[in-house]
């Protein structure tokens, strides 16, 4: 599980996007592409609670991202697949693009944790981890446990990386940018909104998943750290602590799940990474509307 | 300090929403998620100057001329 990360990162796609799309494409269909994976398959994950009665998966690392269960949501392809049928429905190339690059932020992100995702779903349904903190998801500690373990680990250290990413490009969360490259890019929609905001609240709209981020951030950390009391190994502890080592944090036990080795999950996840963008750039060109030929003078 | 929030509004609007989402998403830790997160910033930035004006605007009619 990744946080805030998945947050800042669409900021960072954005803000790196290759120079022939700046300002073509959707700021918006990046946002759901990285939104889309977690959308359909975590709500079950943590599942609710009502009269007592718990409602939910009863093993939540592989509903979420193995097989059987919602695991393909966390793949290149179902993210493929939609940006596909979105180009079929609409042959909106700002769309298209945006949401491809958005999901498969999310997609690689996840890689991270210790279940990882199923990269080449349908090829093979095993997972690809680099396990660099440990997944947390469980059904007896939902959230909050999760979030603990999270800001206790690497996770943390993945969230910040994020941040700093977007705050190296800082120019992105500008008014300037969001007039310049975000607006043009996705006109009718910015447009729509502007019947019920005002400019600062447009801006404000198109910085928020920023500012949830960093607030989310902040407060389950602070939460996770100042404020809980959790009972390990029979000892109450002021917050939870704190495990930079690689699979961290010590306190939680590990998930399994079927997974490829380790030791080719990051070149791949990183040739995955160039293989995506290139495909963009060429799908890119391939999607520029034809232009009428001129009239025969 | 009045001066240096007239300058900095639309900043001291962002730290104020962010500041109160932080507190209350620690006492109320369900505030925190993808709804309310992004609303709150965005109602802020659009309901503050209104209140204030209401405010202004109440204030000077009390005031006798």
């Amino acid at each position: 599980v990744s946080w805030a990360a998945h947050q800042f990162e669409i900021y960072a796609v954005q803000a790196h996007l290759p120079k022939k799309m700046r300002g073509k494409v959707s700021f918006v269909a990046i946002f759901l592409g990285d939104f889309t994976p977690d959308f359909l398959a975590k709500f079950w994950v943590y599942g609710i609670t009502i009269n007592g009665k718990h409602y939910g998966a009863s093993e939540p690392h592989v509903w979420h991202r193995g097989f059987p269960g919602m695991g393909f949501t966390h793949t290149m392809f179902l993210i493929g697949a939609i940006a596909g049928a979105m180009w079929l429905w609409k042959r909106n190339r700002a769309w298209t693009i945006g949401y491809l690059l958005g999901g498969a932020a999310h997609v690689l992100t996840d890689v991270s944790d210790s279940i990882g995702t199923m990269l080449v779903f349908p090829f093979t349904t095993l997972n690809w981890s680099i396990h660099a903190w440990k997944y947390a998801a469980t059904s007896e500690g939902g959230k909050y446990l999760d979030a603990a373990a999270y800001y206790s680990s690497l996770g943390l250290v993945m969230d910040v990386f994020w941040l700093v990413v977007v705050l190296c490009s800082w120019r992105v969360l500008t008014r300037a940018y969001w007039r310049e490259q975000v607006v043009p890019a996705d006109p009718h929609v910015w447009s729509w909104l502007g019947k019920y905001l005002s400019e600062p609240g447009l801006v404000a709209l198109y910085r928020s998943i920023f500012f949830y981020g960093v607030c989310r951030l902040v407060a389950w950390s602070t939460w996770a750290h100042l404020v809980a009391r959790p009972v390990i190994d029979g000892v109450e502890r002021i917050g939870y602590p704190l495990d930079l080592s690689w699979t961290g944090p010590w306190w939680i036990a590990q998930r399994e799940i079927t997974q490829v080795s380790p030791l080719i999950v990051a070149p791949v996840t990183l040739a995955l990474l160039f293989a995506v963008y290139a495909v963009a750039s060429v799908l890119w060109d391939r999607m520029e509307p034809r232009r009428p030929a001129p009239a025969p003078t | 300090m009045r001066r240096f929030v007239r300058d900095h509004w639309e900043g001291c609007l962002y730290v104020a929403a962010g500041v109160t989402y932080v507190l209350a998403g620690i006492w109320q830790k369900g505030l925190l998620n993808w709804i309310v997160g992004p609303l709150w910033l965005v109602a802020w930035v659009e309901l503050a100057p209104r209140v204030g004006r209401l405010v202004r605007r109440v204030a000077t009619r009390g005031t006798p001329t």
